[in-house]
């Protein structure tokens, strides 16, 4: 028997958890008790975590396409086959033909030899990791605004601050931790604020719900802007002291007066006031967003609109003052942090300053490409590349548009797959690589607080599955060029020293302490839980971006609101919204192996409030079709008050179910974030 | 008392330690042990120093209950070659759980009953059991269970008000208590009493004095206590009659976090999930894991319904399993020992304690 | 000791189909000793196991009164009983049990015997009414009234007739929805009570259906003079192990799979969930 430290792979909270090992199985799970985020606690997926581990279904030898089927073959083979092809189309079509997609479930050093394998030895920029799908928003959102792409707290500074501001997001059952803590804060006392059109679990303990249209969240903060100023309620001395560009926002808000915001966000000028005034005026403010904000068109504005609020009221850059980004994966921005995005080395280095790309191509020693590469919503369309590496992600469940995705697969010339469980995108793919789980392997994830933690190997692998890092570094071999890492604390070596956010941070460090926050910038440095203000007058090289908003200052971004791609109109007058469930977890793959976790929503439904359901003729579990301009699908109506009037929940972690289907293909087009929402109609399968 | 044997024994911190290295020299030795950044957990020990000696800290979040019934545990081996084969698997693992508190042993007491473990004191009389479990008496029988009375209480611990604590009265082999720089050692079974005589010249018996001063430690300890206990009575009145108003639970179940924690680490709670898991076409193994009556699933049926859909009545069914009279009488204890592990693993302060002080404010 | 858990192979001989999405197994243990030694009450259920996919309780249809083998009707409801109705003649299934206290027999001797049915619910009652008309002596009047949502969704129909030619049994059919060949009454199972010459005096009535039926059924019983006592139903549980262990089926006190599935009406309202 023997118990194993890790962290929970699940969402971005970052849990530490013991995996309990009988006879080389997991066999169970402990929770951490003085882990500064679980602190004795896991929720339904924590506890149950270990169940896929050992499921028959994963994979546990390489697969290559051989006519319609797929031929179980030896590393050798495989990798040596993979390696041909990307030569291949490399040669002839060049390296920006090709793309990768990686992985914010790895780990930081899978996602790094990744991302080191794409821009070295593929020659390309062309890359970029699966939360991008949800959330590309936060990102250039945040580092616009305040400098920095990521929370700028730490998660249980929640507990003690006054008034917690919560926008899209669904915190029960995405994020149990945040939850609790603030359900903690509210007991003692703390205001809650949430701006989200359904009801949620957390809106039950609100203050003030504003329950806003679907697609006027830009509007909504923006009125809420327009009373701060008008009422006076601004920080003046953060805002002299710290920011900058007040006079444009003031000009962008003027229009967004409380009559203009009630008119279009559908709520009371009244409770816009009182939340205006609650934010204003406490001392202690923390906003929490999460991909209900994120996953749209205007997901980036959002975050600026959001950012802008904070900074006004003083609420940036102090204790339990500042933004947590609940970003849904376990490792969403580890892999960021890696430089698994078109346009960034590791640490948010921009590809495009020569001094950054000098120093990576000095140490790698060779030559590496300039111009940033493509989205993975660009990668995804139809036509953009010739061939793809996939790692760990299933965008045929979760991108926005299946029938585009397939298109897109099936027109590669070649697609590797590597992942644990043989996907539904893997179902495309020349080749499968069978690679090991968190549990499994040695490495670190980054939680939502920029916490890195260790992952430990607890058990084998099945099979002949080995560690992502590994695949990549024994297939970089056999295209001429070696990755020689004898282990994953050996690539977070070469991670620190090129990394300056975690220039301190080492595996010897991490196994002493509960995980480091970065900026860690140095061997001695704790890490930061707080991103103050004084950090920004640092080292430059800890935040490069500084200089380009404006001289070490956070800046107001002033935006406005657009209207969703599709509105709802007379022939579709339902808006189709996708989310998670507390049971399952992104595409599910996992989840839905779990017997305890798919147990309890076995089966894809479609959610809409009584009254529809009333108007509809429609009850309970009933058949319904959902159908949008583009096509359609049946499933099982629950009815619940949760979703707003004219509003279709669909979960998004079933195979098959079409919802992406019927979500907007249009995001594609713009290719900027995906759209989580279309316009549809609902009808009963069968009149009864 | 009903101790198995009347005499006490003294045994040196020394001769402990060495007892002790015998011991994990010959079998699997489980004792709370300092983990990462301090924590307690339970834990196979290689040197007796691995205990956190100092006995300071809150219970370990999940109770030993897992080496009894694990989360997952394999339950059988199928294999169809013409026809099913099928083999039981059974722990035959021999451990000892050294350092293990009153209230665990009551709840491994109070599992023992449920599972058909049966007592561990010849005196009992209890029937036998129905259905007897025997991976968990299998699992039981090869355990030895050292105990250690409590002085003190930690800060989550309520021992007292579930009479499973601070020190054990019966159903132990063997129960330590420090006194001074020694420990009494009492004697509560058969196999705890063949330690003793088998390793003799480690022990002595205890004087009269020393007699009285166990007793006297034992009531300074019931002392530190807070005198909550009166208000259990009535929540078990209250529940047992029916007479808690539905809007405590509709309360509590605003909440909940559908966590199931509190099942997992509550070392009464022995509900599980039976899954088969299919290795290859022919053969497979059924396990049993660990389920909560919090998760909705729970009472799902063939055909999909859920029948006990609302959360306000899987919240209340869970504390009507611990605390009604009924139940009480048929395991003849309490369903809860007083641990505190709720306390510590729910994200929504829903715990014995604070169920209890709401049943009373009602 | 006897593990609870380790099932027996059954084999299956025959499957009958009784309607679109119920089956009968007809089934007998691989050991002839364990089929020979094979003693169970009408009410009582096994857990049946398809290795690899899971397990199901499933209640036994058969009547203890013929010993050769047993017999299982399941509906297609879920993984287990879907893989069940996959598997052809021949093949082997694990089978635990018999669980549960089954429906009093020797109990209501001399009495007069109401069975109320409805769709799949008339699995159990048949392994009792085959059982009593098996020994018809030891009963008074029997009234045997069954519905089910359409004529296809009847199961057993082939024992009807014989069932109907036993002396003093009054049996009535119904339907939710008739087709174009149905000719018998249209209605929920309560709408024969008014022509099936009910008495309550000296009578047990026994109730298996779907749970939105039981209470329409116990109210008009009620009404018409029977019993807390004397109506005997059973309820539907989750029960995962079948010995009182996993928690599944605990409803109030009581464990479905031990202390039922049969309940008195008495019984089954101080239930609470």
């Amino acid at each position: 028997m023997k118990d194993v430290l890790t962290t929970c792979a699940f969402c971005g909270c970052g849990c530490g958890l013991y995996l309990q090992i009988e006879k080389g199985y997991v066999t169970g799970v402990t929770p951490s008790q003085r882990h500064p985020v679980s602190r004795g606690r896991l929720c339904a997926r924590g506890w149950h975590i270990y169940e896929f581990v050992h499921h028959p279904d994963r994979l546990k030898k390489p697969l290559v396409r051989e006519g319609g089927a797929f031929r179980e073959v030896d590393w050798r083979e495989a990798l040596d086959m993979v390696a041909k092809n990307l030569i291949g189309i490399k040669d002839k079509y060049g390296s920006d033909s090709i793309g990768v997609i990686a992985s914010p479930k790895c780990t930081n050093e899978d996602n790094f030899v990744l991302m080191k394998f794409c821009r070295a030895v593929l020659g390309t920029n062309n890359i970029d990791n699966g939360a991008s799908l949800y959330d590309s928003a936060s990102l250039p959102g945040l580092m616009q605004s305040c400098g920095f792409g990521a929370s700028t707290n730490s998660l249980n500074e929640l507990e003690d601050t006054e008034v917690i501001l919560a926008v899209g997001t669904d915190t029960t059952q995405t994020h149990p931790q945040v939850a609790s803590r603030i359900t903690r804060a509210i007991s003692s006392g703390a205001t809650l604020i949430v701006i989200d059109p359904q009801k949620t679990k957390i809106s039950s303990f609100a203050n003030v719900h504003l329950r806003l249209k679907q697609g006027t969240y830009v509007g909504l903060i923006n009125g809420i802007i327009h009373i701060i100023l008008k009422e006076g309620l601004i920080n003046e001395k953060d805002v002299s002291r710290a920011t900058s560009n007040l006079d444009s926002l003031k000009k962008m808000v003027e229009k967004y007066t409380p009559d203009y915001v009630s008119e279009l966000c559908g709520i009371s000028g009244s409770d816009l006031a009182k939340a205006a005034r609650l934010f204003a005026k406490a001392d202690k403010a923390m906003t929490v967003y999460s991909t209900g904000a994120t996953a749209q068109a205007a997901g980036k504005d959002i975050v600026c609109a959001l950012a802008n609020l904070a900074l006004l009221c003083g609420h940036l850059g102090r204790p339990h003052n500042g933004i947590i980004t609940l970003q849904e994966q376990n490792n969403a921005l580890g892999a960021a942090d890696m430089g698994t995005l078109p346009d960034f080395y590791p640490g948010y280095q921009p590809v495009n300053s020569e001094t950054e790309r000098a120093k990576f191509e000095s140490e790698w020693n060779t030559k590496l490409p300039a111009k940033p590469g493509l989205s993975i919503l660009e990668m995804l369309s139809p036509g953009r590349l010739k061939a793809l590496y996939i790692m760990g992600e299933n965008p045929l469940i979760t991108a926005p548009d299946v029938g585009l995705t397939s298109e897109t697969l099936d027109g590669l010339e070649f697609l590797v797959v590597q992942d644990i469980f043989q996907t539904e995108t893997a179902e495309f793919a020349d080749a499968v690589l069978p690679a090991a789980s968190f549990a499994e392997k040695d490495g670190t994830f980054t939680n939502i607080e920029r916490r890195v933690q260790r992952v430990r190997a607890a058990v084998s692998s099945p099979g002949e599955a080995l560690p992502d890092w590994k695949i990549i570094t024994e297939l970089s071999k056999r295209m001429g060029y070696t990755m020689d890492y004898g282990s994953p604390a050996q690539i977070m070596e070469e991670i620190s020293h090129l990394t300056p956010i975690y220039t301190g941070i080492s595996h010897k460090r991490l196994d002493e302490e509960w995980g480091l926050q970065w900026p860690c910038p140095d061997k001695e440095h704790p890490g930061t839980g707080v991103l103050r203000r004084d950090f920004y007058e640092g080292p430059k090289a800890i935040f490069p971006l500084i200089e380009q908003n404006g001289k070490g200052k956070e800046h107001f971004t002033p935006v406005q609101d657009i209207p969703l791609m599709e509105p709802p109109d007379a022939q579709y007058p339902f808006t189709l919204t996708t989310g998670s469930l507390y049971w399952h977890w992104h595409s599910g793959t996992m989840t839905r192996r779990s017997a305890t976790l798919s147990r309890e929503y076995p089966d894809v439904f479609a959610a809409i409030n009584p009254q529809d359901a009333e108007q509809l003729g429609i009850r309970k579990n009933q058949r319904i079709r959902v159908i949008s301009k583009r096509g359609e699908m049946e499933t099982a109506a629950m009815i619940t008050d949760r979703v707003q009037v004219k509003t279709v929940f669909i979960p998004q972690h079933y195979k098959n179910t079409a919802s992406k289907v019927l979500l907007n293909p249009s995001s594609f087009t713009n290719a900027k974030a995906s759209e989580m929402f279309c316009a549809v109609r609902v009808e009963p399968v069968m009149k009864i | 008392m009903s101790r198995y044997e009347e005499n006490l024994w003294i045994i040196t911190r020394d001769n402990l330690f060495a007892l002790m290295e015998v011991f994990i020299k010959t079998r699997e030795v489980i004792a709370p042990v300092r983990g990462h950044g301090g924590e307690v957990i339970f834990y196979p020990i290689e040197t007796i120093e691995d205990v956190a000696w100092d006995w300071q800290y809150v219970n370990a979040v999940l109770p030993p209950k897992r080496f009894f019934l694990p989360q997952t545990e394999v339950m059988f081996e199928y294999r169809h070659d013409n026809s099913y084969k099928i083999t039981p698997h059974y722990d035959d693992q021999v451990r000892m759980i050294f350092g293990i508190r009153p209230c665990d042993v009551n709840a491994l007491i109070f599992l023992d009953r449920f599972f058909g473990g049966g007592s561990l004191s010849k005196e009992s009389t209890d029937e036998e059991p129905l259905f007897p479990d025997s991976h968990y008496i299998k699992r039981r029988a090869n355990t030895f269970i050292i105990a250690f009375g409590c002085h003190q209480p930690g800060e989550n611990c309520f021992c007292v008000c579930c009479d499973a604590g601070p020190f054990l009265e019966e159903d132990y082999d063997l129960q330590l208590t420090s006194m001074n720089a020694d420990y009494v050692v009492e004697v509560g079974s058969a196999r705890g009493l063949k330690i003793i005589y088998g390793n003799e010249h480690f022990f002595r018996k205890a004087s009269s004095d020393e007699v009285k001063e166990l007793e006297r430690i034992k009531e300074g300890a019931l002392n530190t206590f807070a005198d909550t206990c009166a208000y259990v009575s009535k929540a078990i009145r209250r529940i047992t009659e029916g007479k808690v108003d539905d809007s405590l639970w509709e309360e509590l179940a605003e909440r909940c976090l559908d966590c199931g924690g509190c099942s997992y680490v509550c070392p009464t709670c022995c509900c599980y999930n039976i899954v088969d898991i299919a290795l290859s076409d022919k053969s497979g193994i059924r396990t049993r894991t660990w389920d909560s009556c919090a998760f909705a699933g729970f009472t799902r049926i063939a055909g999909g319904e859920i029948l006990r859909s609302d959360k306000k009545d899987r919240l209340k069914r869970r504390f009507f399993h611990k605390l009604s009279y009924r139940y009480i009488e048929k395991n003849k204890r309490h369903g809860c020992v007083g641990c505190g592990r709720c306390i510590t693993t729910c994200f929504a302060d829903i715990s014995m304690p604070s169920v209890i002080e709401a049943v009373r404010r009602q | 000791m006897k593990d609870v858990y380790y099932p027996d192979i059954a084999l299956i001989d025959t499957v009958r189909d009784e309607t679109g999405d119920v089956k009968t197994l007809r089934m007998r243990f691989k050991n002839p000793d364990t089929q020979k030694n094979l003693s169970y009450r009408s009410g009582q259920f096994f857990e049946v196991s398809i290795f690899g996919i899971g397990e199901m309780p499933i209640s036994i249809t058969s009547t203890p009164s013929r010993k050769a083998f047993f017999e299982l009707s399941v509906k297609n409801v879920g993984l287990v009983s879907a893989a069940l109705h996959r598997l052809p003649t021949g093949s082997e299934v694990g089978i635990r049990g018999p669980f549960g206290n089954g429906f009093p027999y020797e109990e209501v001797f001399g009495k007069n015997l109401l069975f109320v049915g409805g769709g799949i619910g008339l699995a159990p009652l048949r392994s009792l009414i085959n059982n009593v008309l098996d020994n018809r002596d030891n009963f008074g009047k029997v009234i045997i009234l069954y519905g089910a949502r359409t004529p296809g969704d009847l199961v057993f129909k082939d024992e009807f007739k014989w069932w109907e030619s036993q002396p003093d049994v009054t049996m009535l059919l119904t339907v939710d929805r008739g087709d174009e060949k149905w000719t018998g009454n249209v209605g929920v199972v309560t709408t024969l009570f008014p022509r099936a010459g009910i008495m309550s005096k000296n009578a047990v009535a026994f109730v298996c259906g779907p749970p939105v039926m039981i209470p329409f059924v116990i109210r008009d019983l009620l009404e018409l003079g029977f019993t807390d006592d004397t109506i005997i139903s059973t309820l539907e549980r989750h029960m995962k192990c079948g010995v009182g262990k996993c928690g599944h089926c605990c409803i109030g006190h009581k464990y479905v799979c031990i202390d039922g599935p049969v309940f008195t009406y008495h019984e089954m309202k101080v239930m609470t969930e």
